[in-house]
């Protein structure tokens, strides 16, 4: 059922085992699946059925360190939360992505690709996705890969009527969790606003936290602060290793045999490096997305290989008359390094209409994350070369060292980190259950668990991180 | 002054290019003539690109990752 505010809640008298704090993709995933065992879940959406201006605000922070979005546009306070704006791009993280790499920091999660293949049909399912297909090898350097556009479910949307119909799934609008109360090992209860005003607390046996990359630890760092430690006892990580994933426009390619590139529907084709490759050059995970340019486009980049190479330009421009050949804008969106100084912490001196201080996110983009891009293009560049396929053109700015372009992408409104899995309590806040480390009733849903970003849109692999919490929390939960 | 070489470049590049559909000989005239005015303007516009070749005879110049045989 779904409940305009608490005070309709409460006067339905139902019993909720589980609280689930947010309706977006990893909430709603969970919830289905406790619901689907028999047991009754109440899950509380801090914003009502619609965006709204005044429920955005509470998302306002500040950003130090390297350009990003403002903290209340990237990301939605409504019923599905931020799977109302998802562009719908899907594609789990790579098994490579799962390893401890040397070069990487902190690199290495406690769980491995193949723990989350159990869950990728019931996330097919939620996802509107089709079969996945393994990576194509295109030489021993670049891989071809497959990122599908799923229909970009909206999930509160999908599943608005069954939320309605059931019996078992509550969910509450307009309730806000301010603060959860903790004493060390578990949860006690939390402390909830309605439509703005303090409206008591929810009590249940178990909590979990799924508010999003960004939300989830400032919940959980005032919570914390509150209870003098009793909600995370161990949180030397919390906020901590905070990821986006940078996103540039540093080439275009000419390609010869534009048959050869299974461009999509949409004219797009995506290509990631092996982890020999990375290996061998000390590169994290990347994904050269290809865009197709109409014929208009073409003739400049043909004009500028002309002053450089005359014959490829011709062979080039042969193949343009009878559409054998194409251009493509190559956009990149790379990996970045979990590190401790990217984070997220509370603001001293502002704070929301709740009285919750602001968050303050430190992000900034390091060497490891320049040399990925540029050496990765470079990789590409020269596999398109040494195939054939076609010939590479790095942007001016990437190959003379010069700053960030602030006028493209820049990243991907991926929030992930701030809460990572690991069994090293010093670097992860939960186990590799989502549990969060010395608490026995608390565990956090969503891509602030990842422990390393991979290159590739998150909303796939949080569901099927949810499904897995789920099925671990129907197993725990008692009826 | 960058920007109006590269404008120039462009616009004049885009024009020759369409009328080098029409016939071969344009075409050769059109490429002889990016080239001469490339390299010129690269010269002079642009910043110097780190020249490189590796085992596989591939080289960077001007921003592309070219083969040596793309030169020739």
């Amino acid at each position: 059922m779904i409940f305009e505010d608490v005070t309709a809640y409460r006067s339905a008298e139902l019993v909720a085992k589980v609280c689930i704090i947010g309706t977006g993709p990893s909430g709603m995933a969970i919830a289905l699946q406790l619901a689907h065992a028999g047991i009754p879940v109440v899950m509380l959406e801090a914003g009502s059925t619609d965006f709204s201006d005044e429920s955005q605000d509470f998302y306002k922070g500040k950003v130090e360190g390297d350009f990003y979005f403002d903290l209340d546009i990237t990301r939605l306070r409504f019923i599905g939360g931020s799977s109302n704006h998802w562009a719908g791009w899907c594609r789990v993280l790579d098994a490579h992505d799962f390893d401890e790499r040397s070069w990487i920091p902190n690199s290495g999660w406690p769980i491995i690709r193949a723990d989350l293949e159990p869950y990728l049909s019931a996330t097919r399912v939620m996802l509107d996705l089709p079969e996945l297909r393994p990576n194509k090898p295109v030489n021993e350097d670049i891989d071809w890969i497959q990122l599908i556009k799923s229909p970009a479910v909206r999930v509160a949307t999908k599943y608005r009527t069954t939320l309605e119909q059931s019996k078992l799934i509550s969910v509450v609008l307009n309730t806000m969790v301010s603060e959860l109360k903790g004493n060390g090992s578990r949860i006690t209860s939390a402390n909830i606003l309605s439509k703005g005003k303090p409206a008591g607390e929810i009590v249940a046996d178990t909590f979990v936290v799924c508010t999003g990359g960004l939300e989830n630890s400032r919940l959980l760092l005032w919570s914390n602060e509150k209870s003098n430690g009793g909600v995370v006892p161990k949180a030397n990580a919390l906020g901590k290793y905070w990821m986006e994933h940078p996103q540039f426009e540093p080439a275009h390619a000419l390609l010869y045999d534009a048959g050869a590139f299974e461009f999509d529907a949409t004219g797009e084709a995506f290509f990631s490096p092996s982890p020999a490759a990375m290996e061998r050059l000390g590169i994290m995970n990347f994904g050269a997305r290809l865009i197709q340019l109409p014929y208009h486009g073409v003739k400049r980049l043909v004009a500028d290989l002309a002053c450089f190479a005359p014959e490829a330009a011709e062979w080039v421009a042969t193949g343009l008359d009878t559409k054998l050949s194409c251009a493509a804008q190559i956009y990149c969106g790379w990996e970045q390094s979990p590190i401790e100084a990217n984070n997220i912490t509370l603001s001293k001196n502002e704070r929301d209409a709740a009285g919750v201080p602001r968050m303050v996110l430190n992000w900034k983009k390091g060497d490891l994350e320049r040399k990925t891009l540029l050496e990765g293009m470079r990789l590409f560049g020269e596999t398109l070369a040494k195939t054939d396929l076609g010939r590479l053109r790095f942007e001016q700015w990437l190959i003379n060292n010069e700053p960030y372009p602030n006028d493209e992408e820049i990243a991907g409104h991926h929030h992930m980190g701030g809460t990572r899995m690991g069994t090293d309590p010093l670097i992860s806040v939960v186990d590799s259950d989502c549990k969060v480390h010395g608490m026995a009733n608390l565990y956090i849903g969503g891509s602030s668990v990842f422990v390393t970003s991979g290159h590739t849109n998150p909303t796939t692999t949080i569901t099927a991180l949810a499904h897995r919490l789920g099925d671990h929390l129907v197993k725990k939960v008692k009826i | 002054m960058r920007k109006r070489i590269s404008d120039f470049r462009e616009r004049k590049a885009i024009l020759v290019m369409i009328e080098s559909k029409q016939n071969p000989l344009t075409r050769r005239l059109f490429l002889f003539g990016m080239l001469s005015l490339g390299v010129l303007f690269r010269l002079r516009s642009a910043q110097p690109a780190a020249n490189k070749t590796n085992d596989d005879e591939l080289i960077e110049t001007g921003g592309w990752i070219l083969k040596k045989s793309d030169l020739l």
